[in-house]
């Protein structure tokens, strides 16, 4: 591809540069994770800063994995991030879908009462008496049914249909294909970026779900991981009886940091292939 | 044909949809949680052996409780030894439920969503605002059958009063801790090496840290040394402004049998000048607004400051002790006696309307008169006698043995009862507490309980009507920080204080101040 020396000069600092900002970004993510290893006494020697752990210790991280509730915390992340992403992305899919064609009948209409609910919403006590009122208070599905659909990512899902080449519906109309098979063989192959796109900003916002499982939720034996870090990590509310608590160190904060981020962070690499792939490749021979 | 593949299709849509609906199920079970909620609830008598005497004509079913506070620390029910006592021993279920975080929102939905807990949390303004709504039930009747709740307990009548609004009771308040627990802690070893004296007044004070800052106390050839640090704007500043004879701004103090607003006081103006001057000077901890838990102590330990203004407990419990001596062994903090200043000897400021915790019950539990009773009676139990004990430190035999009727702690099972503060929803009575857990410490919570205080009275006085007193602490806190760093000049004081009494509406809240306090016979 390279074929003068100056471009290959220019390539070596576009590189240095990359090289660089890539650094800055890790670079917070490495001091994070060093105290997160390293005993707090020798983090407080150091002057409060370590970047490569000289003595390597797992206590902050056994000090949460020993705690009763972690472990199923988890489990409940894990639970209300998969089911309801696959919720979501089933019935965002469902809905824009039909949007994007236009050939459904007061389309203008109901777009108009999706956007509404962008502008303007509900606010927490209504909220609240609507999921009382479903029988979803206390449940894990407090945290998954309301905002099953979200209108922004719904409207993402529906932009990027509309982009799809009409000549392939119709090419599997003549072929003698429904709508939902049309949605399911040609459409939704073909969407793998933004369905992967959608269904990340989706898991993503379950992992950090804190907001609704504290509102909703009040049996501790169903809080998510964030809501038990927070618990673990907060100091309390009263100073002045302080005293008698042993408040978190900064390497169990790390350690915590660590904890809620490694496992959305793992799943990054998957789904990257996704996003650069191009979209129609081959699909109609222009 | 067609209708064939439809129904295919909407087979495949039903196939995914009971996909997600036996996940749930299957993680239920995995997640290591029973699907009933009753696993807490197995009698704690499961594992004791069966008490032998027979149960006198008892109601055969535990009444079931709720109760919510914010908070967190709450060991899960099946190793909270104290919260299956006290289930035990007053024939109930009590769920206990902390909140770590958003405490006011989400009792705010409970509440509207018609469905409060059994007892909960409230600060003063919440109590307040619920009494004159109607939602919280009277307890004044109830009182004759709280034997404990007396004033040989500390629950004096002025300390009641903490829990009334308009002469009801409406909750029996967390009783009174040591007034001021927090003192200037100084690097003693840093002191000799100097060649100084321990400082006892704010000259002396400012003094040390002066050396602390210039004359390089820890012999590394660097000017790397703090002078002063503590923990926020009050925590680090409030003795400053005592040895002025004022509170820090904001706070209501009585004098010559007026109500006066501490940060209009003459006073208060001459500290902040003072402050400035140190601030200029370099003797105060640049980040020390933002520190926060044990920030302070650990710029202490880590031999960056030499004066740090901390709890006793924060210098000198055990394992703090412990983490003092991993950083470096061979340092030493001497407690401070309180600054003399220019307006006496004082402290730091004392609330005496403020109570840690107030319990409520809701007005809509009068249908259910067996609740109310159990609650009652759990008020009661907790704030005397055997109940007291088993709050304050566990099992009789486990966790504490009574030596001549004293408690005496076992140190060996002390984890286990980590949380018993959690347990004290009346509060305890300090210093027979703090002797039994912390009879080492005993020099230095002594010490701290004899401190001259400035007494002020916040906790007493009412918001009143149609101000919002965020906007006033957020504006006065903002100009305070301008004039202790010189960002707005000390002439524009004067101006400042218009402000506050103009836009802020300051007399409304002096008044209404004024008002209660007469009412609670305080104000003569």
């Amino acid at each position: 591809m390279v074929t003068n020396r100056a471009e290959r000069i220019f390539l070596f600092f576009v590189y240095l540069l990359l090289a660089c900002s890539a650094l800055a970004v890790l670079f917070p993510l490495l001091y994070v994770f060093s105290v997160s290893l390293t005993p707090y006494a020798e983090v407080l020697k150091n002057g409060g800063f370590t970047i490569i752990p000289r003595n390597i210790t797992f206590e902050a991280y056994t000090a949460f994995m020993t705690d009763s509730n972690i472990p199923r915390a988890y489990g409940v992340t894990i639970f209300i991030t998969v089911a309801g992403t696959a919720l979501n992305l089933l019935l965002t899919t469902l809905m824009a879908y039909p949007l994007s064609r236009k050939r459904l009948p007061l389309r203008g209409p109901i777009m108009m009462f999706l956007v509404f609910t962008m502008l303007f919403n509900g606010g927490m006590i209504p909220t609240y008496l609507v999921v009382k009122a479903t029988g979803l208070i206390d449940s894990l599905w407090s945290m998954i049914v309301p905002g099953a659909v979200h209108t922004f990512y719904l409207l993402i899902m529906k932009t990027y249909f509309e982009n799809l080449p009409e000549s392939l519906d119709e090419a599997a109309k003549v072929d003698g294909a429904g709508d939902l098979r049309i949605l399911a063989m040609i459409v939704i192959p073909l969407s793998a970026p933004i369905l992967a796109t959608v269904g990340l900003f989706y898991s993503v916002g379950h992992w950090n779900e804190f907001l609704g499982a504290i509102l909703y939720v009040g049996d501790a034996g169903k809080h998510p991981l964030q809501v038990v870090l927070r618990g673990i990590l907060n100091t309390s509310q009263m100073p002045e009886l302080d005293f008698e608590r042993v408040l978190p160190t900064e390497s169990l904060q790390m350690a915590a940091v660590i904890l809620s981020t490694l496992p959305i962070l793992i799943v990054y690499p998957f789904i990257q292939k996704y996003f650069t792939q191009g979209a129609l490749l081959g699909s109609v021979k222009g | 044909m067609k209708r064939n593949r439809w129904r295919r299709q909407a087979a495949v849509m039903l196939l995914l949809f009971s996909m997600v609906v036996t996940a749930c199920s299957g993680s239920s079970g995995g997640g290591g949680t029973a699907p009933t909620d009753d696993a807490a609830e197995k009698p704690a008598g499961s594992e004791t052996p069966a008490a032998s005497e027979p149960a006198p004509a008892k109601p055969a079913e535990p009444v079931k409780l709720t109760m919510m506070r914010s908070g967190s620390g709450l060991p899960a029910p099946d190793k909270d030894v104290i919260l299956q006592a006290l289930n035990e021993n007053l024939n109930m279920e009590l769920e206990i439920t902390m909140v770590p975080s958003e405490y006011e929102q989400q009792l705010n939905v409970k509440i509207a969503g018609g469905s409060p807990p059994d007892a909960f949390q409230v600060n003063k303004l919440q109590m307040t605002q619920y009494a004159k709504q109607g939602l919280l039930l009277d307890l004044t009747p109830y009182l004759k059958d709280m034997p404990n709740v007396t004033p040989e307990n500390g629950f004096t009548e002025d300390h009641m009063k903490k829990g009334q609004v308009d002469g009801k009771q409406y909750s029996v308040p967390y009783r009174p801790l040591i007034p001021v627990q927090t003192t200037f802690w100084v690097r003693q070893d840093w002191l000799d090496k100097l060649g100084l004296k321990a400082p006892t007044t704010l000259d002396e004070l400012s003094a040390v840290a002066k050396a602390f800052v210039e004359e390089d106390p820890d012999g590394n050839g660097k000017k790397d040394t703090i002078g002063i640090t503590g923990n926020g704007f009050e925590g680090t500043l409030g003795p400053i402004f005592a040895a002025f004879g004022v509170a820090a701004p904001g706070h209501y103090m009585i004098q010559n049998g007026q109500v006066v607003y501490s940060t209009e006081l003459p006073a208060t103006r001459q500290a902040i000048e003072y402050i400035k001057g140190m601030i200029g000077q370099g003797l105060i901890d640049p980040e020390f607004l933002t520190n926060s838990g044990l920030a302070h102590q650990e710029k202490g330990f880590k031999g960056q400051a030499g004066i740090v203004y901390a709890h006793w407990a924060h210098m000198k419990r055990p394992d703090m002790v412990e983490k003092m001596n991993s950083i470096n062994p061979n340092q030493s903090w001497t407690q401070l006696d309180a600054m003399t200043g220019p307006g006496g000897k004082f402290a730091d400021a004392y609330d005496a309307g403020n109570t840690s915790y107030r319990m409520v019950i809701p007005k809509t539990l009068e249908k259910e008169p067996e609740k109310v009773g159990k609650l009652v009676e759990y008020f009661n139990y907790i704030s005397g006698g055997e109940g007291q004990l088993l709050v304050n430190f566990g099992l009789e035999g486990r966790h504490y043995n009574l030596v001549d009727g004293r408690p005496q702690v076992i140190e060996e099972t002390l984890a286990e009862v980590g949380h018993a503060t959690i347990h004290q929803m009346t509060g305890r009575k300090e210093l027979e507490y703090l002797n039994a857990r912390f009879g080492s410490l005993k020099p230095y919570f002594e010490f701290a309980n004899a401190l001259p205080i400035i007494t002020v009275y916040d906790g007493f006085s009412p918001i009143p009507e149609g101000v919002n007193p965020a906007d006033k602490a957020k504006f006065e806190s903002e100009e305070l920080v301008k004039f202790i760093y010189g960002t707005r000049p000390t002439d524009e004081f004067p101006a400042f204080l218009q402000t506050l009494r103009d836009t802020f509406q300051l007399e409304l809240y002096l008044t209404s101040a004024s008002d209660e306090l007469m009412k609670l016979g305080i104000l003569k």
